[in-house]
């Protein structure tokens, strides 16, 4: 046991947290509670923008979150990820190395033979981690977000994103083709039955363009990504088991996210369909079903790869493939990461999270 | 009277307790004489010449020599006894292994105070080691070691020697031989001989035969 | 048929249990020197390597500043930034209590895999070690002493070294007051590929490799080299006894062998036998040995540690604790030695002929030609030494002359003996005297390997002696002369200092600032002191080993540095050179001075100089000049009325009076260790002198039966074997101060960089030689009642008796 252990085990205690990313559901009992201070999502909050790009230290837990379907020139398809998350241990920030705010950044890359994953840690305080919102910039050592909007437009418009790894690194400038997407009743998520929330909002429409440098080439691809911007204070329940989670780009314009938390019960589920034009509709809960349909084994897990969506009420019917179902982000808390394609219904390709195996 | 032995008594302690070797034994031994000592093993032999060469003290009876009683000395003047009035040549061990025969045949001289160079090449010539003197006890044979205990002997010029088996461990023609050097040269050289054997061959070629039984002369 | 054997062969140990009693005691003196050293060593390294890896990571490559202590956090983020995966540490010393800690502030997020190596116990909560008031993870002995003083938590760590804490660096960047300084950055070993170049994105900071391995170890290695040579020298001499032993044993039971065979006992199953009985033999040695071994080293280690804490500053814990490790070891050489000295002995057994008569052999035979040969190997070993000493550089070189000294004066020591017996006994024309003589060579074959245990004894006694002699009188002069001034203070901070600047002179003769800067000369990292030059403390005092006339004035006048004799030696450099120093200022080399106990390079220039050139220097330690009687009542008052600290007041007296203290420690363990060795070869030649006495009879029969009493020849004995001892003695000495001049003019020098002045101590010498006397009649004593009260009858059997 050494010093590493106590990172792991810190960061068991605090990127758990972080990464319940379609929910931060509580049990039942401690409901509505906000521990240690932190401040919790309510009803009607409503979120302005650019601060609400920036971080909330207020809050336990935040996140940005990019998620890319790309394409290279040749044809062949790859998924890129770039994650940065906030958890803090103290609701405030201080400046220098006793900042409480902790900072995690994760990237991969996934293509059909390959899924490379880096991490980085920090702490606020010293420069070497964090997020402004206007101009918007968000960094974790040479890792970046970048808005590169012109006034007058929403910061997160036009962004560049950049990554490296021991094996890999991309560079890619995204531009937003569609409005952000305020997810749930005006951006304030319900996440259980019991009415645990997050506040969230997504930006799904991204065109993506930029090169990845893999395997010691460097490769042009363009494609579609979305971001997800998710902060919450409350703790997961003790009975949860683990998630799902889905943001679908279908070939007509449409965007889908769809997650189901699994507990001890029957889980947990939420949906909401996006039109081409990016209007949001939140689907009420339960109309929502996911059924795996192929398992795989990866590393000493068996992991259900492939699923089947159900939204009857949209009749929506699908079976998403994974690009590589190796997509396994070794990470300090490691869980399932990586790129699907779905047909059925609909068709088009998106992402997949799973976590709790 | 060169050695007169008076009613000596001697007996050990062993482990089936005491052993009576000698009882109450009387003998003379002239100037010059030669005198075999024989007798069934066992009989006392070996004791009786320790006692006569002062190398054990009996315990009762007188042993003189030129008027003086060995028997009563201290171990003082045994070991005196021993330098000048004795010489012994044993069965086995009679050389000083750390000195070569050159120095072994004249170590009991110049002990006794008697070094004579002259004589000393004469013995050594006629034992005919003369080829083995700048060797060392271990690169001799058993023969020759006892040629060279002889040497050592008659080089003191003692007038008494003392042989206990003298020849013992060699074989019998080397043995004849040996025995043949050493009468005649204790004969040239003046002293007496008192040697213990076993073999009545042997103690036939001496002046004089002397039969040990049950402790006593017969 | 194997068992009745075995209890006719063990019968043999039932008769002779002096003889048992040796051969287990021998054995295991030999693995209680050698284990209990080695316990001492490993307790020691254990704790050196805990604070090397522990505190210092130091496998791993690391950041430093170049000037100054600290690197700015900035240029951290600049390098995270920028794609460097390298992790901070803030560090200092830091009170709690009465206790002084290294506090050592890391970064858990991004501290690299390699750079832990410490038990954190169960913390699993890293916001309580990240959070106010925070963790300090210590040893259990720091804990004891920290408990009550902190608001800290405390967590134990069984690596933890004592007096070190680490803790997380956000505390201890508020806890030392080192606000965005950082002390260095740990480069993690994996790296992106094509980083910035260190040198455009932070030339102010330096890559120190790893491998550098910490200055307090390679200091100690000398301490811990000397004894684990003690150690293996005690082993190889208890070895001797082992083989006398033995052989004895065997050479005992010749007749029992042949009995054994004629009656059918295959050869393989007596060798089996008797390779059992060894073996069981070694074990039982080697148990009672590692467990002397602890007692040994557990009373020693307080010693050691006080040592190594007062001379080096390297922290061990006083207690001992069991390590498996030394039973394997300990066990494993008392096995394997038991092995390699009976070997001989079973080798003989097995070439047996089954039929041949007992031989009456010794089983000791003088071997001329074996005497020969060992004199020229040993004399090849003298001349390589020579050469390796005129030649060679380099610290193993200096071992290798010490080694090639050793062994082969030990070779030589028998034939150079016998060759003087020879020239005796040839010149010598009394009968008795002669045969003395040559008796005695010929014992020699027998006692050469006691003998040349002894001498290497002795020769270790003498050497040590004189090494640890002259240093502590070279060094306690040297002490006189540096530590001149009668007070040493400490303010706490620049305030305190100014007011001390002003109290100060109105109370005393002098006040001498004693300010130093870090920086990098001549691609060292050293400590530039500024000296008063005008002042008589160093005008009259400071040890100067060259110089120009006018040095001081120069220093004085800031147009000259000294530089340390260390430093000077390193770097080959001369008086009049010119030595670039941080900062680019340029000043010639006017003079050499002594330094001992110091590792490093060290510059002195004129106070007014340093203050002009590097004006942030700290300007906190000052030396006070009084009138030493006054010295008490200042140092009173400077904490009483003026309020100092007491702990930052030290008086030159109780200065001098612990480096004393340290050197009287090094006395206790190295005259125990001496004693100890000394006293294995003392035994080596009791149980030597045992075994000859068992073949002596045939040898002194003859002589006894031509009228040479038992009591002249027991006299002659202790004579013969005083003799000897006087012999190896005498022939010690040269061989001792030989080792003393290797350990001080070589080895020392490639080792610190300073040569000590070897003084000679004759007195010591006598002490050394009374004591070796009466080990020496110890040896023979038994051996010597032996054969004074030996009945004639006995004497009288090796003439008709077959052996």
């Amino acid at each position: 046991m050494n010093v590493r252990y106590i990172v792991a085990s810190l960061l068991t205690a605090t990127l758990v947290l972080v990464l319940s990313k379609a929910a931060i559901p509580q049990g039942f009992a401690g409901l509505g509670s906000t521990a240690d201070g932190f401040a919790i999502p309510h009803p009607g909050g409503r979120l302005e923008f650019p601060a609400d790009h920036g971080p909330h230290p207020d809050f336990r837990i935040e996140w940005w979150y990019v998620t890319a379907n790309l394409r290279a020139e040749d044809g062949t398809a790859l998924g890129v990820q770039w994650t940065l998350f906030r958890s803090a241990l103290a609701p405030k920030t201080k400046s220098g190395w006793s900042d409480p705010q902790i900072w995690i950044g994760h990237a991969a890359i996934t293509t059909k033979e390959k899924h490379v994953v880096a991490e980085r840690l920090a702490r606020g305080g010293v420069g070497q981690a964090g997020v402004g919102a206007e101009p918007f910039f968000a960094w974790i050592d040479d890792w970046e977000m970048k808005g590169l909007s012109n006034s007058g437009a929403d910061q997160l418009d036009k962004v560049s994103l950049h990554a490296t790894g021991k094996d890999f690194s991309y560079t890619l400038e995204l531009s937003a083709n569609g409005p952000l997407v305020l997810q749930g009743d005006q951006g304030y998520s319900v996440k259980s039955a019991a009415g645990q929330a997050s506040y969230y909002y997504s930006q799904p429409f991204y065109e993506v363009s930029g090169s990845v440098d893999i395997d010691a080439k460097t490769v042009r691809v363009r494609g579609k990504a979305w971001l997800d911007r998710e902060w919450s204070s409350q703790p997961l329940a003790k009975d949860q088991i683990g998630w799902e989670w889905f943001s679908l780009h279908l070939n007509s314009g449409e965007k889908v996210m769809a997650f189901r938390l699994s507990d001890a019960r029957s889980g947990y589920t939420s949906a909401n369909w996006i039109s081409q034009q990016g209007k949001p509709t939140p689907l009420p809960a339960g109309s929502l079903e996911i059924i795996p349909v192929r398992i795989a084994r990866v590393g000493d897990k068996d992991i259900p790869v492939a699923w089947r969506i159900r939204i009857p009420a949209r009749g929506f019917d699908v079976t998403t493939r994974p690009l590589n179902d190796q997509a396994w982000m070794a990470t300090t808390t490691p869980y399932w990461e990586g790129p699907v394609t779905f047909e059925g219904s609909a068709e088009g390709q998106g992402y997949l999270e799973m976590t709790g195996y | 009277m060169l050695l007169s032995l008076r009613n000596v008594s001697k007996s050990y302690t062993t482990a089936e307790g005491r052993l009576e070797i000698l009882k109450g034994i009387d003998f003379d031994l002239d100037a010059g004489e030669s005198v075999a000592l024989t007798g069934e093993s066992g009989s006392g032999k070996s004791t009786l010449l320790h006692l006569a060469g002062g190398l054990d003290h009996p315990d009762t009876g007188q042993i003189l020599s030129a008027g003086r009683d060995i028997a009563a000395l201290d171990d003082r003047g045994r070991a005196e006894y021993r330098r000048e009035a004795v010489g012994l040549v044993f069965q086995q061990f009679n050389l000083i292994p750390s000195l070569d025969v050159a120095a072994n045949i004249s170590f009991h001289a110049k002990l006794a105070g008697r070094h004579d160079r002259e004589w000393e090449r004469e013995l050594v010539g006629r034992l005919g080691i003369e080829a083995l003197l700048s060797r060392y006890p271990e690169q001799l044979s058993g023969g020759q070691q006892q040629r060279v205990a002889i040497g050592r002997t008659l080089a003191a010029r003692p007038p008494l020697v003392l042989a206990d088996e003298p020849t013992g461990n060699l074989d019998e023609s080397t043995g004849d031989a040996v025995i043949g050097i050493m009468l005649s040269l204790t004969k040239s050289a003046g002293a007496a001989l008192l040697m213990v054997t076993h073999s009545s061959r042997l103690a036939q070629r001496l002046d004089r035969k002397v039969h040990l039984s049950g402790g006593k002369i017969v | 048929m194997l068992w009745t054997a075995a209890t006719a062969l063990l019968a043999h140990w039932r008769h002779r249990p002096l003889q048992l009693a040796t051969l287990v005691l021998g054995l295991s003196l030999a693995t209680a020197l050698w284990s209990g050293v080695q316990a001492i060593n490993a307790e020691a390294r254990a704790s050196y390597a805990r604070a090397a890896s522990v505190l210092d990571q130091k496998e791993l490559t690391q950041l430093v500043p170049r000037r100054g202590d600290s690197i700015p956090q900035s240029t951290y983020v600049q390098l995270r930034r920028a794609g460097w995966n390298v992790s901070p540490v803030i560090e200092g010393d830091h009170r709690v209590g009465n206790t002084r800690v290294r506090l050592i502030g890391i970064d858990p997020l991004t501290m690299p895999a390699k750079a832990g190596g410490f038990e954190t116990g169960r913390t699993s909560d890293l916001t309580a070690f990240m959070s106010q008031p925070g963790v300090l993870i210590v040893s259990q002995g720091t804990a004891l002493k920290l408990k009550g003083h902190t608001q800290m938590q405390l967590r134990i760590s069984p690596d933890m070294p004592d007096g070190a804490a680490f803790t997380d660096i956000g505390i201890a960047e508020s806890t030392l007051k080192r606000r965005g300084q950082l002390s260095r950055l740990l480069v993690a070993l994996e790296q992106r590929p094509d980083l910035p170049s260190l040198g455009t994105l932070a030339p102010e900071i330096a890559m120190k490799e790893p491998g550098d391995r910490p200055d307090v170890a390679q200091l100690t290695d000398s301490f811990h080299l000397n004894l684990t040579a003690f150690g293996f020298l005690a082993f190889v001499v208890g070895l001797f006894i082992v083989y006398a032993t033995v052989g004895l044993a065997f050479e005992q039971r010749r007749a029992t062998f042949r009995t054994l065979r004629s009656l059918g006992l295959p050869l393989s199953s007596l060798t089996l036998l008797l390779v059992t009985e060894l073996l069981v033999l070694a074990f039982v040695a080697g148990v009672v040995g590692v467990g002397i071994g602890y007692i040994v080293a557990s009373l020693l280690l307080p010693g050691v540690a006080a040592t190594l804490q007062g001379l080096y500053g390297a922290s061990v814990p006083p207690a001992l604790s069991i390590r498996l490790s030394w039973w394997a070891t300990g066990l494993a050489m008392a096995i394997a030695g038991t092995i390699l000295s009976s070997a001989e002995s079973l080798w003989r057994v097995r070439s047996m002929p089954l039929l041949t008569a007992a031989q009456p052999r010794a089983w000791v035979r003088a071997t001329a030609v074996g005497i020969r040969l060992q004199l020229a190997a040993g004399l090849l070993l003298l001349m390589m030494s020579g050469a390796l000493a005129t030649f060679g550089h380099g610290l193993m070189v200096g071992f290798a002359v010490l080694g090639c000294l050793l062994l082969g004066a030990a070779l030589m020591l028998p034939g150079v003996l016998s060759a003087c017996l020879a020239v005796l006994q040839k010149r010598s024309s009394r009968a008795l005297v002669t045969w003395f003589w040559a008796d005695t060579r010929q014992q020699l074959p027998g006692l050469s390997l006691a003998l040349m245990a002894l001498l290497l004894a002795l020769a270790a006694n003498v050497g040590v002696g004189t090494m640890v002699s002259s240093f502590r009188l070279t060094f306690i002069g040297w002490l006189d002369q540096r530590l001149a001034a009668e007070l040493y203070v400490t303010a706490r901070d620049e305030r305190e200092a100014s007011r001390l600047r002003a109290w100060l002179p109105a109370r005393s003769t002098s006040v001498v600032p004693i300010w130093s800067v870090e920086g990098e000369v001549l691609g060292d990292r050293l400590e530039i002191f500024g000296a008063a030059a005008d002042d008589p403390t160093y005008r009259d005092n400071w040890p100067l080993l060259s110089g120009t006339v006018d040095v001081w004035d120069r220093i004085a006048a800031g147009q000259g540095a000294l530089i340390n004799e260390q430093f000077w030696r390193r770097k080959g450099l001369g008086i009049g050179n010119r030595l670039v120093l941080p900062g680019g200022w340029e000043v010639p080399i006017v003079g050499v001075y002594s330094d001992y106990g110091n590792p490093k390079g060290q510059v002195i220039v004129g106070i007014d100089a340093l203050a002009a050139h590097y004006p942030d220097v700290s300007k906190l330690r000052y030396g006070v000049r009084v009138p030493p009687a006054d010295a008490p009542e200042l140092k009173e008052r400077l904490t009483s009325e003026f309020g100092l600290a007491a702990e930052n007041v030290i008086d030159q007296t109780s200065l001098k009076r612990q480096s004393r203290a340290v050197f009287d420690r090094t006395f206790v363990v190295t005259g125990a260790l001496n004693a100890f060795t000394l006293g294995v070869a003392g035994f080596a030649m009791f149980s030597s002198l045992l075994t000859l006495s068992g073949v002596r009879l045939p040898q002194l029969a003859p002589v006894w039966a031509m009228g040479i009493r038992r009591r002249d020849l027991a006299l002659l004995e202790v004579l013969r074997t005083l003799a000897l001892w006087l012999a190896t003695f005498i022939a010690a000495l040269p061989v001792g101060l030989a080792l003393a001049w290797v350990l001080l003019s070589i080895v020392n020098v490639e080792a610190f960089g300073w040569r000590l002045p070897m003084r000679i101590f004759p007195m010591d010498w006598l002490i050394l030689g009374m004591v070796a006397l009466a080990a020496a009649i110890v040896s023979i004593f038994v051996p010597l009642r032996r054969l004074a009260t030996i009945a004639p009858s006995d004497l009288l059997r090796v003439f008709a008796n077959e052996r």
